[in-house]
């Protein structure tokens, strides 16, 4: 299952974000961003159990504002 | 390599067909319809920024597409 998280963070920590969301393992694609958000991610998990604990990983993330995901239906 | 997050949405209940026109454009590497604010979000990779233009334009552009929302990666 595909699903896309958007993530507003604090613009002097968006680098070091960045590397910790890349290294998070079903992470298929992630880079800072212009415009309304300022990280996008691209996800491949197994089922809504894993997009959750993926989200809550990243938005525990120093320095992220907030998310809003867009899972696949 | 230029990558973008295009959020689109479509006219009611189109997204199917949105998603595998999508598809068909060069630059979508991933094309997937979603819940929540938007009905469908491509992953687009182009050499340079002008493909980028023109591929999220022709997006926009595709029948059934009614709005769309890029977010640019940030050149580095």
């Amino acid at each position: 299952m595909n699903a896309c998280v958007l993530l507003k963070v604090v613009p002097t920590k968006a680098d070091s974000i960045l590397e910790t969301v890349k290294a998070i393992r079903s992470v298929r694609k992630a880079f800072l961003t212009y415009g309304r958000f300022d990280i996008a991610v691209f996800l491949e998990v197994e089922d809504y159990r894993e997009l959750r604990e993926i989200t809550i990983r990243i938005n525990e993330i120093d320095g992220v504002r907030s998310t809003e995901t867009l899972p696949e239906g | 390599m230029v990558s973008a997050c295009v959020l689109v949405r479509t006219s009611h209940g189109k997204f199917e067909e949105v998603v595998e026109r999508i598809r068909q454009v060069k630059a979508v590497k991933r094309v997937f319809p979603v819940l929540g604010r938007y009905d469908v979000v491509a992953d687009v990779e182009c050499a340079g920024i002008k493909d980028l233009g023109e591929a999220v334009l022709r997006i926009s552009r595709l029948a059934g597409v009614v709005f769309t929302e890029t977010l640019v990666e940030v050149q580095r």
